[in-house]
């Protein structure tokens, strides 16, 4: 089911109006959702127990400070079976939160998964210096105001979700495509008052496609220059050379999951003759250590999990272009294994399962 | 390359089968390089890509994972699990440039003492044509 809401209003309006249907008519119990941080400039996910304050929400900021996707994390474990919880996500939450259904992190039953187009975010920096009374929509921003992982991202409408709400293909304030995606949202929609059916589609796949080919044409290009600029362990320290390890990007990655992670684990912890050891051995010996093994490490951990999101890179402290560098090394993965990340809750774990009859050439070679 | 430079192999051998393969070629007196650091391991499947990157980051010129035999693997998959972090593995080190054909994977049963050997004689070989790592060199790694 697809069909026009909310005609004659923007799709900021619309989307408020639409949350706040679904709460008066008693379909959700709760709503996660972008809002402003009161009195302040910035936007965050804010979980919502009424309509009364969806005013504060702000659906369509073009800004991320982190990927709601691990806040779904919290909010549905042990979750009340009788509740559900409307989520907003845009392609990248929304993929990461499939990346945490499989690792085990997120359950989606109580959970009303509602994705939305998405243009492209700005770092919250470029955000909040455009700030004022009012918050920047996304026009107020240029192309190359937006962060490179938004301009490779080839997802402008999420491959999950039980309702989009599209804007590919509708006019500025002619309301929002909502679409129903899974049975779940199918019955949500039944409650809600379309404008219209949408029975031609044609402008809307039409301007997601010339999106997505206009990405796409950014990433092979941009990814090429990437992809030379760290050839070989000279140029990647290079890459790296004002990392001071602090672990930020994996702190802040949706996927990165673990409670513990294996490069701040004990395994790291060595006693201080040993460093001495290595010092003796490599003549001088760089402090921290480890840093290339991190990265190299997580790339392995999490390149077939990778959304490309960013979330990493705006982490970073020293502005290196570490989600970059992820969705290169993912992006090549994930098409060399066949794994692609975000795109189905069933699809299984890609570490932990195997095909037998994949890279069989593999250990069986010469001899 | 100079004619005395010795690769040095770190070798992740699975309890059940390579490590055994290794100790046979010994005990058969079935010559081989002595380039290779074996470290034992209850199963290929047990081998995280960090492991065979910090090898490689602390100067190790190549590292061999053995496994049993696909069907063989006494955690019944462990070692098709392996092959995938493998695949995985190259790929992240082929798009970096960081060559990765000094990671190997071989299968290599209890019984193959002399499969083991020739393993090691031609990983060897390989990696003496490449010379030493260029990956374990730097400070910073
Ligand atoms: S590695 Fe970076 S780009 Fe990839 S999922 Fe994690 S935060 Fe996002
Ligand atoms: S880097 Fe690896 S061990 Fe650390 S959190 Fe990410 S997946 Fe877990
Ligand atoms: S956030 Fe930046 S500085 Fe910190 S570990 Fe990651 S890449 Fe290095
Ligand atoms: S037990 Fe040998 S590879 Fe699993």
């Amino acid at each position: 089911m697809i069909g026009i809401y909310a005609k004659g209003l923007n799709p900021r309006e619309a989307t408020r109006e639409f949350f706040a249907e679904l709460f008066g008519a008693n379909l959700i119990s709760s709503a996660l959702l972008p809002a402003r941080k009161a009195g302040l400039n910035q936007i965050f996910p804010a979980l919502l127990s009424s309509k009364d304050s969806l005013d504060q929400t702000f659906p369509f900021a073009p800004v991320m400070p982190l990927s709601t996707a691990v806040q779904l994390s919290k909010i549905t474990r042990f979750a009340n079976p009788t509740n559900t919880v409307a989520v907003l996500l845009r392609p990248c939450e929304s993929r990461a939160a499939v990346e945490l259904v499989k690792l085990r992190q997120i359950s989606l039953d109580n959970v009303l998964l509602i994705t939305r187009d998405c243009p492209g975010t700005v770092e919250p920096e470029t955000f909040e210096e455009k700030a004022s009374d009012t918050l920047p929509g996304f026009s107020d921003f240029t192309e190359d105001d937006l962060r490179p992982v938004c301009r490779m991202c080839s997802y402008p409408e999420a491959p999950v979700a039980d309702i989009n709400i599209g804007t590919f293909g509708a006019d500025a304030e002619g309301g929002i495509i909502l679409e129903a995606k899974t049975e779940k949202g199918a019955e949500i929609l039944k409650h809600i008052k379309l404008e219209a059916e949408l029975e031609d589609t044609s402008a809307r796949d039409a301007a997601l496609k010339s999106e997505t080919d206009k990405r796409t044409a950014y990433a092979d290009k941009h990814l090429a220059e990437l992809q030379k600029e760290v050839a070989g362990i000279d140029n990647l320290i290079k890459f790296f050379a004002k990392c001071v390890n602090c672990h930020n990007c994996r702190s802040m990655c949706p996927v990165c999951y673990c409670n513990e992670c294996f490069f701040d684990s004990a395994t790291f912890h060595f006693e201080g003759p040993r460093y001495e050891e290595w010092a003796a051995r490599r003549v001088v010996l760089q402090m921290p250590r480890d840093e290339m093994l991190f990265h190299l490490g997580r790339m392995n951990h999490i390149g077939l999990s990778c959304v490309g999101c960013g979330m990493c890179e705006q982490a970073c402290p020293h502005d290196i272009k570490v989600g970059q560098l992820f969705a290169l090394i993912s992006t090549i993965a994930q098409k060399e294994l066949d794994i692609h990340a975000g795109m189905s809750v069933t699809d299984p774990l890609p570490l932990a399962t195997f095909r037998e009859e994949e890279f069989t050439e593999m250990g069986e070679e010469k001899v | 390359m100079s004619e005395n430079f010795e690769p040095k192999i770190v070798g992740f051998f699975c309890n059940w089968c390579t490590a055994a393969a290794a100790d046979l070629a010994g005990t058969s007196r079935i010559q081989y390089p002595a380039n290779v650091r074996p470290i034992r391991v209850m199963c290929s499947g047990s081998v995280d890509a960090s492991y065979v990157i910090k090898a490689l980051l602390e100067g190790a010129d190549g590292v061999l994972i053995g496994g049993c035999h696909p069907g063989d693997c006494h955690y019944v998959n462990g070692n098709y699990k392996a092959r995938r972090r493998v695949a995985l593995l190259k790929s992240i080190l082929t798009t970096l440039d960081l060559d990765p054909d000094r990671v190997w994977l071989r299968w290599i049963s209890a019984s193959e003492g002399l499969r083991f050997a020739k393993v090691i004689r031609q990983m060897t070989e390989e990696l003496s044509q490449k010379g030493p790592n260029p990956m374990g060199k730097s400070p910073q790694t």
